[in-house]
């Protein structure tokens, strides 16, 4: 009787079982979240993080076997191939001979790179060290289809939010791809700063980053990538350089100093800020490139050692770059120093270096490791440190060019504050009729007169005092004279000559010593007391014979590829140094400051970008300035007028991976199909359309699968609810709704899926 | 010491008993064929897929994953729960010109899918017929990986066929796509696709 019992309590659990299995309802074993105490909103990821780094190996041809040149790391910075990395490391040089750039990427996170990609350099800044490459094929040569890639990728964070003393983790490959994938963790225990990129132009870590994680990535606690690693770059005829010989590439049976040496470099301390990058990486996510521009003559370049020259500290620097003042020495607790200069004969990409000493004792934190430059060939330059503390001491500044000392310059910190007299903050002007000075600014128009005023303190009655005016570096005029005014406030001083168009510089003397100093250009006419340089801009999509051709208007229907501004100067001197932006949707894309090279008056000059297929809808916006100072800016839609939603990938979302196992087995079950739907659909609406479809994975050989999409984060009060579907031949089918994710799920989750065979 | 032997002896089955085992043995057979039956319609079952825009219309597998969203294919079916790959059935439309031929066709398709998919060769090359049009049937055969490169699978050979047939200036090509193996066992479908076809 009790057996019988049994019998039937048996046969209806097996039925109510296969019931169950036949309705797909879930067997799945619950999503795996690590459980922790208050986790931020999205925290560091380091698989993805390292999934998301490549290694990239320049190679080059002999005799048809490829021999490695240059190697480093990178970051993959979209989901379809776009990588982030220095340019030394990516692009072809004397160091660097390459025929093909390789792409290695992380496949297991504990084992080395694997040879798997082909890519190009779609755009890259020797003076920022930084290049944006494309995966465009595969090692055996076949093409990639556009969209087809669905890489593991990481953000750009902003770079500026970073902090003194914020942990920040460095990823990259520690050899010559012999090893996995490595993560370093160190501190920000410092910035530097350069003319043109600000008091962030380099991130100071206190972290160990061997050479070989050279164009790797730097991440922010929430796993966005905030800067790049970067070294100088080797030089094939220059220092001797850290490198090894690994490969015979001269072809004599032995591999040895005869053959090609690969760079590896010493130890990095500096990042690149990522939001020096944006403007590529946005530029190469569009699609969008640089086009032709007006033909000029270029500046004969001058043969000649590079040189330093007027060094000078400052403590703060005014809105166009410029040394607002000039100190001697500097009370104790002062947390900005810059270190300005002229320099000549310059080149961007060469190596550069500040060493700083205090007390004869190199320190490293104020010190700059060997960058490459971004100056161009001549100007005025400032490096220095912002917002550090500096302790009291003597401080030795000393530049390198190519490692060879080349100038230097001594301050001292400490003491209190100094009441010594001293001039600041000049500007330049025009006087009205009512004697007033208008139009300041460090651009002027061609005049006879030109007054400047600046500020003055501690001055006392018959200290002497003296002004010398300069024109393109040559001396105009000086005057000496005993200070006459008040202790303190602001004076004008007149100088009186017909100021032709070029560039100017004002310098202050107080009892022999340099006070202040300020540079100035003089280009186009006097319009209310403005210059007016640029004018008559008009935007076309093409150009014939230097004019404007094809459409001509502000307003392009969508489709261009091609999108020209053109437009007039007046009194422009060559030589002068000039920049020019592109801005899509009010960011900038492309910066490019050169001297001006065509003549000082003329028509239609001409800049364009061109798309990779079509021009994105946006607003494109054209800049120019003149010595920092924004002289016009214009703008052109196509299209919509601004970028389609989403346009920018986003890698804010969870990974979802998992196994397929049979259940009975536990092995697992090869090409099983894992169905993420879109979070709209449940399983029950779904019907087997692509539309509603996330995302799908196969199984692999070990019944592994990662569904290649991130899934989107809802709200912890609204998370948004997945279904998912799991299918293979000879098994029950699984399904289930409502997989919660949420702003604080972390990443990745894990479903494992066990199948009943039917 | 006494020894208990029991002997029983098989009672004859009443009338009632008898004929409730046989109505029991019909009644299971009876629900194994409505089970079998069910099951094959719903293996078999088709649902219409078209495209008014280029004229096609064709018949294909019902809980089979549909894609119509894709650059170079009206419509694509593939069967989720095929291991290792997923049968492919598909409809592609090219525009051609007025002296283009099938074999054309299949050349452009040869030369476009050599630089996209590893080891492609052709295998044969023939005349058919799509009812009454004339038609050629290519067989290719290629190498098929995983392309996310974290997942470990081994490369599968995959076997194909492309049926192209030229309607004006559009050429529409059909195309059944499986694993070597299995590639015979499951050609019928790729016949019954061809059967449905219609291009109006």
């Amino acid at each position: 009787m009790m057996a019988n019992h049994l019998f039937r309590r048996l046969i209806l659990c097996a039925g109510l079982l296969v019931v169950l299995a036949g309705i797909g309802l879930p067997a799945f074993a619950p999503p795996r979240a690590a459980a922790q105490a208050d986790p931020p909103l999205v925290e560091l990821n380091e698989d993805v993080i390292k999934q998301a780094t490549v290694f990239v190996m320049q190679s080059f041809l002999v005799s048809g076997q490829p021999m490695i040149s240059c190697i480093g790391s990178g970051t993959l910075i979209s989901r379809d191939g776009l990588i982030l990395t220095n340019a030394h490391s990516a692009t072809p040089s004397e160091a660097c001979p390459s025929d093909v750039l390789v792409i290695a990427i992380t496949v297991r996170l504990d084992e080395p790179p694997i040879p798997t990609y082909t890519a190009e350099v779609v755009d890259a800044s020797h003076g920022l060290d930084l290049a944006v490459l494309r995966i465009n094929g595969y090692l055996d040569g076949r093409e990639i289809l556009p969209g087809s890639l669905e890489l593991p990728f990481v953000e750009l964070g902003d770079s500026l939010n970073v902090g003194l003393d914020d942990t920040i983790t460095i990823v990259g490959y520690p050899t010559f791809g012999n090893d996995p994938v490595e993560v370093t963790r160190g501190t920000v225990n410092g910035f530097t700063a350069e003319a043109r990129a600000g008091d962030r132009a380099w991130i100071r870590t206190s972290a160990v980053i061997p050479g070989t994680m050279s164009g790797g990535g730097a991440y922010n606690r929430d796993g966005q990538l905030i800067g790049i690693p970067t070294i100088a770059p080797a030089r094939a005829g220059g220092e001797a350089v850290d490198c090894r010989y690994l490969q015979d590439t001269n072809l004599d049976g032995r591999a040895d100093s005869g053959d090609h040496c690969v760079p590896v470099g010493g130890f990095i301390s500096a990042l690149r800020p990522s939001r020096l990058a944006r403007g590529l990486v946005r530029a190469a996510a569009l699609g969008i490139r640089q086009g032709e521009i007006s033909a000029t003559n270029p500046a004969p370049s001058q043969d000649g050692e590079p040189v330093f020259s007027r060094l000078f500290f400052s403590t703060r620097v005014n809105e166009v770059g410029q040394a607002s003042n000039v100190v001697g020495s500097v009370p104790a607790g002062t947390t900005s120093l810059y270190l300005f200069f002229d320099y000549n004969r310059m080149e961007d990409g060469a190596v550069y270096e500040l060493r700083v000493s205090v007390d004869n004792v190199q320190d490293p934190t104020y010190s700059l490791p060997p960058v490459t430059w971004s100056g161009g060939r001549r100007g005025t330059w400032y490096i220095g440190t912002a917002g550090l503390p500096l302790r009291n001491g003597l401080y030795d500044f000393r530049l390198f060019i190519e490692g060879r000392e080349v100038a230097s310059r001594r301050i001292l910190v400490g003491g209190g504050p100094a009441d010594e007299p001293a001039f600041t903050d000049i500007i330049f002007g025009l006087l009205d009729a009512n004697g007033n000075l208008v139009g300041t600014s460090y651009v002027l128009p061609e005049g006879s007169a030109i007054q400047a005023r600046f500020n003055y303190r501690n001055m006392q009655p018959g200290t002497p005092w003296s002004f010398v005016w300069y024109f393109e570096g040559q001396e105009l005029t000086r005057d000496t004279a005993a200070w006459d005014g008040d202790q303190q406030g602001t004076r004008l001083i007149t100088a009186a000559a017909d100021f032709l168009a070029g560039q100017y510089r004002l310098e202050l003397y107080i009892d022999g010593a340099l006070s202040a100093t300020a540079d100035f250009v003089i280009a186009g006419a006097a319009e209310s007391a403005r210059a007016a340089v640029f004018g008559n801009f008009r935007f076309a999509t093409a150009q014939a014979g230097g004019a404007p051709g094809g459409t001509i208007r502000a307003d392009f229907p969508a489709g261009i590829d091609r999108l020209y501004v053109f437009f007039d100067w007046r009194l422009l001197a060559p030589g002068t140094m000039w920049t020019r932006r592109w801005l899509v949707d009010g960011d900038v894309l492309f910066e490019i400051t050169e001297p001006w090279n065509a003549p000082p008056d003329g028509e239609n000059f001409f800049a364009s970008l061109a798309g990779l297929a079509a021009l994105p809808d946006a607003t494109y916006g054209f800049e120019i300035s003149i010595a920092n100072v924004t002289r016009q800016s214009v703008s052109a839609r196509v299209g919509l007028g601004q970028l389609p939603v989403g346009t920018f990938a986003s890698a804010a979302g969870i990974q979802m991976t998992g196994r397929i196992i049979d259940a009975e087995t536990q092995e697992g079950i090869p090409g099983a199909m894992f169905i993420v739907l879109n979070p709209e659909y449940s399983v029950e609406d779904f019907l087997w359309d692509q539309s509603q479809v996330l995302g799908v994975s196969m199984a692999d050989s070990e019944g592994r699968f990662q569904i290649p999409v991130l899934l989107p984060r809802g709200t912890e009060d609204d998370p948004l609810l997945y279904s998912v579907l799991v299918q293979a031949e000879g098994y029950l089918p699984l399904s289930a709704d409502g997989i919660a994710v949420s702003e604080e799920t972390q990443s990745p989750v894990e479903i494992n899926a066990a199948l009943s065979r039917n | 010491m006494t020894e208990f032997v029991e002997i029983r002896e098989s009672a004859p089955l009443t009338f009632t008993q008898r004929w409730n085992t046989y109505l029991a043995i019909v009644l299971a057979a009876g629900v194994m064929v409505l089970g079998i039956t069910l099951r094959d319609s719903n293996l078999n079952a088709t649902v219409t897929l078209e495209n008014l825009e280029s004229g096609v219309r064709a018949q294909v597998p019902a809980n089979w994953l549909q894609d119509t969203r894709g650059e170079d294919y009206l419509f694509r079916v593939r069967d989720p729960n095929a291991v290792p790959f997923k049968t492919t059935l598909q409809v592609s439309v090219l525009t051609v010109g007025p002296d283009a031929t099938p074999d054309l066709v299949l050349n452009l398709l040869t030369m476009q899918r050599s630089s996209r998919f590893a080891t492609y060769h052709e295998i044969s090359r023939s005349d058919a017929m799509l009812r009454d049009d004339p038609a050629k049937r290519m067989v290719y055969a290629y190498t098929e990986f995983e392309r996310n490169p974290a997942l470990q699978s081994l490369p599968m050979v995959i076997e194909g066929v492309d049926l192209v047939v030229l309607q004006g200036t559009q050429a529409v090509v059909v195309t059944y796509r499986e694993e070597q193996s299995a590639f015979d066992d499951h050609l019928y479908r790729f016949e019954s696709l061809l059967r449905t076809l219609e291009i109006f």
